[in-house]
């Protein structure tokens, strides 16, 4: 089995979250029993353990925490999108998570910077990414 | 209470230390064996007293899962505890650990703990190529081990009004130190200027190049004893004085601000562990794999207030001359990065400058010397005070 690749492999856990992005849907699994998000998605609620979750719509409208713009990468299947920014967003729901800034420059980029979700077509799964609003 | 003390310290009886060189005729295997020859040749600590081993693992290749084993064999020692290892950065504090439980409860007398490697050949440094961080929401994003450090210090750079100057402050101060150490790799290249830094090629912004550890091979060992065998056999035992470990999430994203306080708290241990206090520290080697590190390490080990770390560095406080020298041979940036080993580069130092061994770059009088290390992308975290007296 290929260890990485560009596109993610969805587990028993992650398969809804999958499902929802190739509708161009962010959908992040809530505990029913304590109301923590369960993000990244895994089989029980870090908080307190249970397994009941209602799968959420947010909105991908977020601030972000901070980014890091790559130059180099030692990956060839990265190597054609050079430079590409990388950012870790808070979305207005809660969660944190990561994905690329696209379609903006660098020098456009501010931390607290607002910004909403799109996706990106990859290898037959599409993925969240962020742009600047 | 003192004699129960005495009877369970813990101290550094061996100290060796395989210079940082590209090696390019040798496997990792034979690094290995040049740090066992140092250790019966160079060390005055009789190896047929060693009854434990820790190893990091020996690279790629099939069987090195159990270096221990093999470096028993080698030694020719009967051995009752063994294990290889790894918490990147932080194995070696994780052996002093484990290490000194083990003599403490009488299980083993002396414990060898041993390593040696190549940046880039070993498992975990592959991960730089496969993509570092969570399979499905980290990694298909292009996350690298130079942007989960970036996205890290651009937060604190924004969270404290710090800037591209200020990483670069801590990449000049530890080629300052770096001129002065005779084995640093890069030593002879000369100082280093804030404008130099920044004139280097961008690697992952905020990081250019010469803010990132510099790639080499090489390895080193100690031996732990208790404080009675250390002082028996060898002239200058360094003692351990207070260890702490503190772990946070490996995945970067879901830190808050992106930050942990593992380091804080494996400090606070440390300090606490051996009555000692951040003032009391002379001499500091804190895991520098970005030039951000420092800056933060300063702050989490208690050395200054949060956000003061920038401004320690620009009084030069950090630097040969300053009150609390850091890095004192250069650190991962300018003495080198030996990959899945890189943690031993500090330990040794720190060894070095509480026994007054560190040569043309000691720093007088060391009564206490601390490391910190991490391993992962700031997720294991180790600190260590090491003492010149039994604590």
């Amino acid at each position: 089995m290929k260890r990485y690749t560009r596109t993610p492999v969805p587990t028993e856990s992650s398969l809804t979250y999958w499902e929802c992005a190739n509708n161009d849907q962010l959908r992040i699994p809530q505990c029913r029993s304590c109301g923590e998000w369960v993000f990244f998605p895994c089989a029980r609620c870090q908080e307190c353990s249970s397994s009941d979750f209602e799968w959420e719509e947010v909105q991908g409208d977020g601030r972000i925490v901070s980014y890091a713009v790559q130059h180099t990468n030692l990956h060839p299947a990265y190597h054609e999108g050079l430079p590409y920014i990388l950012t870790v967003v808070r979305l207005e729901e809660g969660p944190q998570m990561m994905g690329n800034l696209i379609g903006c420059e660098a020098d456009d980029v501010f931390i607290e910077s607002e910004v909403k979700v799109v996706f990106e077509e990859r290898k037959n799964q599409s993925i969240p990414q962020f742009e600047l609003v | 209470m003192g004699e129960t003390r005495r009877e369970t310290e813990a101290a550094i009886a061996a100290n060796v230390e395989l210079p940082p060189e590209k090696y390019p005729q040798h496997s990792t295997t034979d690094l290995f064996r040049e740090v066992l020859q140092k250790l019966v040749m160079d060390t005055d600590f009789p190896v047929d007293r060693i009854d434990g081993v820790f190893s990091i693992g020996a690279g790629k290749r099939r069987g090195n899962e159990m270096t221990h084993q093999w470096v028993i064999d080698e030694l020719n020692i009967e051995s009752l505890l063994g294990a290889t290892m790894y918490a990147g950065g932080a194995t070696f504090t994780v052996m002093l650990d484990h290490a000194r439980l083990a003599i403490a409860h009488g299980e083993v007398d002396a414990v060898l703990c041993i390593g040696a490697s190549k940046f880039g050949l070993s498992d975990a440094d592959d991960s730089e190529r496969r993509g570092v961080g969570h399979p499905e929401f980290e990694a298909p994003y292009g996350l690298t081990v130079p942007a989960a450090y970036g996205l890290i210090a651009r937060r604190y750079m924004f969270e404290h009004g710090a800037d591209k100057v200020d990483l670069s402050r801590v990449a000049v101060c530890n080629r300052e130190w770096a001129c002065r150490c005779r084995t640093a790799y890069m030593g002879d290249e000369g100082h280093l200027s804030v404008e130099s830094v920044l004139e280097s090629r961008r690697i992952c912004d905020p990081f250019h190049l010469l803010h990132c550890s510099v790639p080499v091979a090489g390895g080193g060992a100690v031996v732990v004893t208790s404080g009675e065998l250390a002082r028996e056999t060898v002239d200058t035992p360094v003692y351990i004085s207070g260890l702490g470990q503190a772990r946070g999430t490996s995945y970067v994203s879901q830190r808050p601000e992106l930050r942990t306080d593992a380091p804080v708290r494996s400090s606070k241990a440390a300090y606490q562990e051996g009555n000692v206090t951040p003032q009391d520290i002379d001499v500091a080697q804190l895991y520098d794999a970005f030039a951000f590190n420092p800056l933060e390490y300063v702050e989490t080990m208690g050395f200054v207030r949060e956000g003061e770390g920038p401004h320690f560095f620009e009084e030069g406080l950090a630097a040969p001359c300053g009150t609390l020298p850091i890095n004192t041979n250069g650190g991962l940036l300018s003495y080198g990065h030996i990959g899945a080993a890189s943690g031993i580069t500090m330990l040794n130092e720190a060894i070095n400058q509480v026994a007054a061994t560190a040569g043309s770059h000691q720093v007088p009088d060391v009564q206490h010397a601390l490391v910190h290390t991490h391993g992962g992308i700031m997720a294991d975290h180790g600190t260590i005070i090491l003492g010149a007296n039994p604590p």
